[in-house]
């Protein structure tokens, strides 16, 4: 997923044109940008449009409020159906800085699946059941992943042990603003001044086999300073970034997009390994060789080779694969 | 009574306008107060009026000239322009409910004449015709003018005029030459009267009969206002990608292609992407033609275009390049677009970029009404072009301020459905089944353009599945506008609807 669009769950005419963007994911927001007035209203107004508008390609997730505030008890139970319905792929969860606090909204999705999942107490005379959906008292459906948002020193500190409280967690994304404000950083800086949080967040991600969103540029109409701040942190390895405005999107895209350059080089590694494997050649441009026999596993047997005067090793090997299939990848999502 | 002038196309035919180009020339009258320009030139109830809208949102100069007429106590005129806005909206609106005028010939309103139209405080329908048709209209005697006032920036003591010097210049005098070259009186109206005689002569003298001097005719910032949209955004990005995508596959971008957007946001967006791509790619055009902004001035000095047919200028660059350009070429509205002119620019077309406020499943374009029945757009020359060009694409957004712009059935045909052949929004680009060739010619085209493909009925679908099906208000009142297309038939008419206004 290389972009994230934020789109504020109280504006029904940004959202409404949410899907057509070409962004790989929507982040319906209830939190920061929607009022404290406008909490009920912008809950209720999401869940509707998730219901009942076509958002194409996109994954669609939900930034709850945290869960320091009195919200996001409501936010989750109202969201119930569309993680039942599969709706929801993701719920992006602000400002984490415990483990504790994944485990808290973890049994508050357990205890509204085992809620949903028992039917209403019988009244005095057992009435037939007026609602014919099959599903509604089907368990919640074990998908829905969680997008942990690290804002804060502390939560940056913590992200290998948060990343690996829970299999339901997916991603570890940075949220810089806060993070810059309690460190003094100047986030109009040089991008190289959140290399650490940036870097501990990726490796953090990695070490648990999730992925890590890169954090939105504020100032939308500064393309050059986004291109810069996406370039950073695709080079310190996020898989993607949040953005803010539609036209965030392309750039961000293109930047963590596979180039053709690095494809054209791990279909030389793939083809080189089928070689040495003694497979037939991988043909130029295919992403084939993905998903294909394991020459990772098979090649230490056999050794290293080389290719273009490189040395090719398991863990080359598996980076080569790994830049196919996010390419097929991009490919398939391009819209 | 008026004493008239001794004027030598008094009431003259245009054939004896043109003959009477003479040795004998007499200059016209230098006039600077209304009282004397009213004592000399012949006015009265019942006669047709007629201002062109060169000045957009900037023009003055429908304003004094009504003024002027309302204080003499002369009703019951025609009133007839190329199009009407700005502030020349709220004078017309003045001089109807005075009694100066009567009716209103136009190819557009805005308000308050809009409401007042719907309403129908007008007692005779607005007639609205395209910029093609009226000067067909004019050419024919089906549209007599009586009194042209001819709003100038600059003229000289011979009576020549242009549009191109002064302090008040907005470039292209296009839509004015035709009811010069037919009315039977002409009136200049300038706030630059010069000394010396011109050198750019978009008007001769010949064909002035007096040259009114005012303080100002208006301000020419105001000539890049009304319909005109600089801005655009993320979703009009997306169509005008789109679209240039699309050009590109057809093909339609090539060594000698001719070109023309209108006035919308997407369409000049597209014009901006077109312009990067025959950049790139050194690809030379024929000509541009249309309403011209400077993205096409610089095409036109780069040598990207050879020519541009400059009906109307946008912006001041693209009136300096009139000036100046051999090149840039001062385009009459019936050379442009008169379906009965021989070789009019509109015929030569390869593609136009239609910019509509409607599209329906039969592939009809409203570019007048909105879907709750106001009057927000105008005919202008989209029915003319879509009609001369071989290639016509209606663009516009699925969905505006949460309302549905595709439709089962437009609000007010326009443009026929015949005359378009592809409808790009941000939802999907729908070909017309009656150029089904074109999807031939897609074939081969990059699977993200050919994913966007969908039939119109199945884009509707999908759009109303958002918007819900819209409420459309009734259509029930008395007709307060008549559509007319090119050619003069009428294509369809404006209902009185109180609840619209």
């Amino acid at each position: 997923m290389r972009s994230w669009l934020y789109v504020p769950g109280n504006s029904p005419g940004k959202m409404i044109n949410a899907g057509v963007y070409g962004a790989d994911g929507i982040v319906f927001d209830l939190e920061d940008a929607v009022p404290v007035e406008s909490k009920d209203e912008a809950r209720l107004l999401t869940v509707e449009m998730l219901s009942s508008v076509d958002f194409g390609y996109a994954s669609i997730a939900v930034r709850i409020n945290a869960v320091d505030t009195p919200w996001w008890r409501e936010d989750l139970s109202a969201l119930a159906p569309l993680i039942r319905s599969g709706r929801l792929q993701a719920i992006r969860l602000p400002k984490v800085e415990h483990v504790e606090t994944v485990l808290q909204v973890i049994d508050a999705l357990a205890a509204l699946k085992k809620a949903a999942a028992q039917p209403p107490a019988p009244a005095h005379v057992p009435a037939p059941d007026p609602d014919p959906d099959p599903d509604k008292y089907a368990p919640i459906q074990p998908q829905v992943q969680l997008q942990i948002l690290l804002e804060t020193p502390l939560g940056i500190e913590q992200a290998f042990n948060i990343a690996a409280a829970s299999k339901r967690i997916s991603a570890l994304c940075f949220g810089a603003e806060d993070y810059c404000s309690m460190t003094g950083i100047d986030r109009r800086g040089p991008a190289y001044a959140l290399d650490y949080p940036r870097s501990r967040i990726v490796s953090a991600a990695a070490a648990v086999g999730i992925e890590a969103y890169d954090t939105v540029w504020g100032a939308y109409r500064d393309a050059e300073g986004l291109k810069a701040d996406a370039s950073r942190a695709r080079i310190l390895g996020f898989m993607g970034k949040s953005v803010i405005h539609p036209d965030q999107i392309d750039p961000v895209n293109t930047i963590f997009s596979r180039t053709e350059k690095e494809i054209a080089w791990a279909e030389s590694v793939l083809s080189a390994a089928g070689a040495a494997a003694g497979e037939p050649e991988i043909e130029s441009g295919s992403a084939r060789g993905v998903g294909g026999p394991d020459t990772a596993n098979t090649l230490p047997d056999r050794g290293a080779f080389a290719v273009n005067g490189m040395m090719v090793d398991a863990p080359v090997l598996a980076r080569a694969k790994r830049i196919l299939m996010e390419a097929a990848v991009d490919k398939a999502t391009k819209r | 009574m008026t004493e008239l002038l001794p004027l030598k196309h008094q009431n003259a035919s245009p054939l004896q306008m043109q003959s009477s180009s003479a040795p004998e020339s007499i200059s016209p009258e230098i006039i600077s107060s209304w009282d004397q320009l009213f004592s000399r030139i012949s006015i009265r109830s019942g006669m047709r009026i007629s201002f062109h809208h060169h000045l957009r949102m900037g023009d003055q100069v429908v304003g004094l000239v009504l003024k002027a007429i309302a204080e003499r106590g002369i009703t019951g005129l025609i009133f007839c322009a190329s199009s009407v806005m700005g502030p020349a909206c709220e004078a017309v609106a003045e001089a109807l409910r005075a009694g100066t005028i009567r009716s209103i010939e136009t190819t557009g309103v805005k308000e308050p004449l809009s409401s007042m139209i719907l309403r129908g405080e007008i007692d005779e329908p607005v007639v609205f015709r395209t910029h093609g048709g009226r000067a067909r209209a004019i050419r024919t005697g089906e549209l007599p003018i009586d009194i042209a006032f001819i709003a100038a920036s600059a003229a000289d003591h011979e009576g020549n005029l242009n549009g191109t010097d002064g302090k008040s210049r907005f470039g292209s005098l296009g839509y004015a030459l035709v009811d010069v070259e037919y009315a039977g009186q002409v009136v200049a109206v300038t706030d630059n009267l010069t000394p010396e005689p011109l050198t750019y002569i978009s008007i001769p003298g010949s064909r002035v009969n007096a040259v009114m001097i005012v303080d100002s005719i208006g301000d020419n910032q105001g000539i890049g206002g009304g319909s005109l949209r600089a801005t655009a955004s993320p979703i009009h990005r997306i169509i005008a990608s789109r679209t240039r995508d699309l050009l590109l596959a057809l093909g339609a971008v090539r060594e000698q292609w001719s070109f023309q957007a209108g006035s919308g946001a997407v369409s000049l967006m597209v014009t901006h992407m077109i312009a990067a791509v025959m950049r790139e790619r050194g690809i030379r055009g024929s000509f541009a033609s249309g309403g011209i902004t400077t993205v096409l001035t610089d095409l036109l000095e780069e040598g990207l275009f050879r020519d541009l047919w400059d009906v109307q200028s946008f912006d001041l660059t693209a009136a300096e390049s009139l000036r100046r350009s051999p090149h840039h070429h001062e385009m009459s509205a019936g050379l442009y677009a008169d379906p009965g002119v021989a070789g009019n620019i509109a015929r030569k077309l390869d593609v136009m970029i239609l910019s509509a406020a409607e599209v329906d499943a039969n592939f009809n374009v409203n570019s007048l009404t909105g879907t709750n029945g106001r009057i927000i757009g105008a005919l202008g020359g989209a029915p003319d072009t879509a009609a001369g060009s071989k290639l016509t694409i209606a663009v516009l957004p699925a969905v505006r301020g949460r309302i549905p712009t595709l439709h089962r059935q437009v609000r007010t045909v326009c443009t026929p459905g015949r005359n378009v052949d592809i409808v790009v929004t941000e939802r999907g680009i729908a070909l017309n089944p009656l150029r089904m060739d074109l999807e031939k010619l897609l074939a081969d085209a990059e699977p993200e353009l050919r994913r966007g493909l969908i039939p119109i009925n199945t884009l509707i679908e999908k759009v109303h599945a958002v918007t819900g099906n819209p409420d459309y208000p009734s259509r029930d009142g008395r007709t307060v506008g008549i559509v007319e297309y090119r050619d003069g038939t009428v294509i369809d008419t404006i209902s009185a609807s109180a609840e619209n206004c």
